[in-house]
């Protein structure tokens, strides 16, 4: 049995032949009967212990802490501190190969990822998995720099220069653009003329020279000066592939000018872009943005979904993969809503998106959290109607209704604005769990289209009131805490063994980190919506820690990732998704860093349960 | 009374002096575990060609101070054997003498009490190479753990028939079962199973 030591398991899978070989040598197994205790804090551990059957629970204090199953070790820490942490107890009887504390130290010396993975924090865990997937599969394209992909070198005319030498130079450079320098004193922007003596740069392209035709002017004489673009989309070096492709989506360009220390270097374009990460985010963007009618619209909808899963498929980051998602969704909607709504009523009003649509983190479609702000005094007749046709459009989209009605047809998420406040002051002063889930998911709102102003003024009214009241916080928070009673998952975990258990990864672990960031950044004002920039944000306030910081992103993004998987698994089986991740599905580290997520939520419980004095409610 | 009047018997037999402590009393809560595999089943004409021992210390199993050994056949193995034990003619064509294996035997043994699976087959193997070397067969105590399992079933349902295959009592006894039958093995499941039958009839 030595010889089928599991070595296809963390931390062991990336031992050297030889290595392995150490362990093969001086493995031993043990057996416990179910209940008998393994360690308690008495002992000296002498080995580490590597399940090969049956479950292992760690207490503290009574309290169950942690669950090993199949494959998991433990205890690195405690082997090497010569400390036991709480009581090992064989939940099940026990089959346990003993690697002894001297091989577990020889490997430690001689193998960096072993002993990372042994006993990191969970944010090394995490950074350890990644070095090893990068080992494994081309490191992900979309997170290399851009000057790592193609960045053509920059070409630059005056802008002098006659639009016809222009064509003939991309011609014969087989160019699609060139960059225009603006002579001294010539021409010179007055907008963007803050320093006289700093020569502006914009950009020509290929489309530029139909518009040069058009203009109906000698080719020969007219100045490219004229028909250049002078506002231009700029990204550092040193930003991600997908940074400039969120910009190109952004601006709607195709070229994005690439910066070295605050001088251009070059251009990256937009097709180099996409061969270079293969996969069809600016079709989908085009498909959008091109599309004539609802029905075209809903086929790049569909595309969105199969992008998703591709992105997800080559390990994408999920917070960048959440971001690409969001980009593309707010064009959907702004499309929408501009073949549904009548020009005024676009105008006197604003389209918000709200809940994990606004926080960005909301991948696949599992709801629609949307509302509407009209102008004061502003009324439109045929409201009911084109909200209604909005979220039915939607829905056939494959963005589900929301089950809680947070949806714009519902006349209480599409308001004047006047009476918006009042609504909203009224959820404020008059709280209950409804109106907390109401004010949670209106504090993630962002503006989609419309008069952004509206959205503005809400939240600022929304801040003050809460400034007024300061008994809200802890009352808002308390929700944060609302699933840990829940019967611990740990027992489930444990039930039948068979790992077919389901855990419901969004009450668990996502929604008390996203719900108590919430909670913390209301009461510090903090305005912007997504979780990462709050706990960001946060950081800079003093108000959370930096490790525990680093710990609830990491373990955000992970939980993220793994709700991703496990729903585009059950999409292909044309299941609708849901939170509920099986156990059985995970690979023991991402088990194990499941276990470590949840643990860090704790920890971040008990931090809330501090600051708002949650206690004593 | 009779078991003392052997150990008394053998004694006076014993070959070899720095064999004298087969006869003290074992250390607490230790025993071998241990398989051989052979050329066929013939007990009078078959031979030994790998022996697998493990030992056993209280509820661990200690495979970092196992035994090996290949010993080299003098007759030709049957391709029945080979194809439980995968072990061809040119795997054991560099193994041990017989009787320097069967001294590695006996020092990794001692005077520990032997556990197996149908051990009076291996025991009577064994002997074979041991009685020439010693003057007397092995003077251990010998534990059938199917002899185990069999109590602990018939206890549980008195009457019934119990199968005793090795499979069924692993499946039964719900311990992971290895796929490659050698010697180390079976000596390592059998080890296993008698851990856990002690553990079941307490």
């Amino acid at each position: 049995m030595p010889k089928s030591f599991n070595f296809s398991a963390a931390p062991f899978d990336g031992l050297t032949n030889e290595q392995q070989q150490w362990v093969r040598n001086t493995v031993d197994i043990g057996y416990y009967p179910a209940g008998e205790v393994i360690l308690s804090p008495q002992d000296r551990p002498r080995s580490l212990f590597v399940i090969i059957k049956g479950h292992v629970q760690q207490t503290e204090q009574g309290e169950v802490v942690c669950v090993y199953s199949k494959d998991d070790c433990f205890d690195g820490r405690s082997l090497i501190s010569g400390q036991v942490s709480g009581v090992f107890t064989a939940a099940q009887e026990l089959i346990v190969y003993l690697v002894p504390k001297d091989t577990v130290q020889r490997l430690i010396a001689a193998n960096a990822t072993f002993s990372a993975l042994l006993f990191s924090d969970l944010s090394q865990k995490m950074r350890a998995l990644g070095e090893r997937r990068s080992q494994r599969e081309l490191h992900s394209l979309m997170l290399s720099r851009i000057d790592q992909a193609f960045v053509r070198p920059a070409r630059f005319v005056s802008e002098k220069m006659d639009v016809f030498s222009v064509a003939q130079l991309l011609e014969k450079e087989k160019l699609s653009h060139v960059l225009v320098r603006g002579e001294l004193g010539l021409g010179s922007d007055p907008k963007s003329g803050s320093d006289p003596n700093s020569k502006r740069v914009g950009i020509f392209t290929t489309t530029d020279i139909r518009r040069a035709l058009l203009a109906d002017c000698n080719p020969h004489e007219l100045p490219v000066g004229q028909l250049t673009t002078w506002t231009l989309v700029e990204a550092d070096q040193h930003a991600s592939v997908f940074d400039a492709l969120i910009l190109m989506i952004r601006h709607g360009v195709h070229r994005v000018v690439v910066k070295r220390q605050g001088k251009i270097m070059g251009v990256i374009e937009q097709l180099d872009l996409l061969s270079f990460i293969s996969n069809h985010s600016h079709l989908i963007w085009v498909q959008i943005q091109q599309a004539q009618s609802q029905d075209e619209l809903k086929h790049a909808c569909a595309a969105l979904s199969r992008l998703i899963g591709l992105l997800s498929e080559s390990e994408v980051k999920v917070s960048l993969i959440a971001r690409l998602v969001q980009e593309l969704n707010a064009k959907v909607y702004t499309k929408l809503w501009h073949f549904i709504a009548p020009q005024e009523l676009i105008d006197n009003s604003c389209l918000i998106v709200m809940g994990s649509e606004g926080r960005a983190e909301q991948i696949l479609k599992t709801d629609q959290d949307n509302g509407l702000i009209l102008c004061n005094g502003y009324h439109c007749a045929d409201l009911i109607h084109i909200t209604s046709a909005f979220n039915d459009a939607l829905y056939e989209f494959g963005y589900p209704p929301c089950l809680g009605g947070i949806m714009m047809r519902n006349p209480l998420w599409c308001q004047s604005l006047e009476d918006f406040k009042e609504t909203v002051r009224q959820w404020v002063f008059h709280p209950n769990s409804e109106t907390h889930m109401r004010l949670a998911i209106f504090a993630d709102a962002v503006s989609v289209c419309g008069d952004h102003m509206l959205l503005e003024e809400l939240k600022e009214y929304f801040f003050n009131c809460l400034q007024d009241t300061p008994s809200f916080f802890a009352h808002f928070a308390r929700a944060a805490d609302s699933f840990s009673e829940q019967s611990s998952w740990w027992s489930r975990l444990l039930t039948g063994g068979t790992g077919n258990e389901e855990l419901d990864i969004k009450k668990l672990g996502i929604f008390p980190i996203v719900h108590g960031i919430r909670s913390l950044a209301l009461e510090s004002r903090l305005k912007m919506t997504g979780t990462i920039e709050r706990i960001e944000a946060l950081v800079l306030l003093n108000r959370v820690p930096e490790d525990l910081a680093t710990d609830l992103q990491e373990s955000l993004h992970f939980l993220m990732d793994v709700r991703l998987k496990q729903g585009l698994r059950q999409m292909a089986l044309d299941q609708r998704p849901t939170n509920l991740v099986t156990l059985s599905s995970l690979s023991t580290l991402e088990r194990d860093l499941l276990r470590d997520s949840l643990q860090v939520v704790k920890r971040f419980r008990g931090v809330l349960h501090f600051h708002f004095k949650l206690g004593a409610l | 009374m009779w078991q003392w009047l052997m150990a008394h018997w053998y004694r006076s037999r014993l070959k070899r002096a720095e064999y004298a402590s087969l006869f003290d009393t074992p250390p607490p809560n230790e025993w071998v575990a241990v398989d051989c595999e052979t050329t066929g089943l013939d007990r009078q004409r078959d031979e030994i060609i790998s022996i697998g021992a493990v030992l056993i210390r209280g509820n661990q199993i200690m495979t970092s101070q196992r035994l090996e050994l290949f010993i080299r056949p003098t007759v030709h193995v049957a391709a029945e054997s080979i194809r439980i034990h995968r072990l061809r003619s040119m795997d054991v064509a560099n193994g041990l003498e017989p009787q320097v294996a069967i001294q590695q035997f006996l020092d990794f043994v001692g005077n520990r009490p032997l556990v197996g699976y149908y051990l009076e087959f291996d025991v009577a193997m064994l002997n074979r190479l041991v009685r020439p070397f010693l003057g007397i067969p092995l003077p251990q105590r010998q534990i059938e753990v199917s002899g185990m399992y069999y109590d602990y079933k018939y206890a549980q349902q008195v009457g019934s028939n119990v199968d005793l295959h090795f499979h069924t009592m692993m499946k039964h006894l719900n311990l992971p079962e290895r796929e490659e039958h050698d010697a180390f093995n079976d000596a390592l499941m059998a080890a296993m199973m008698f851990i856990k039958l002690r553990h079941l009839k307490q």
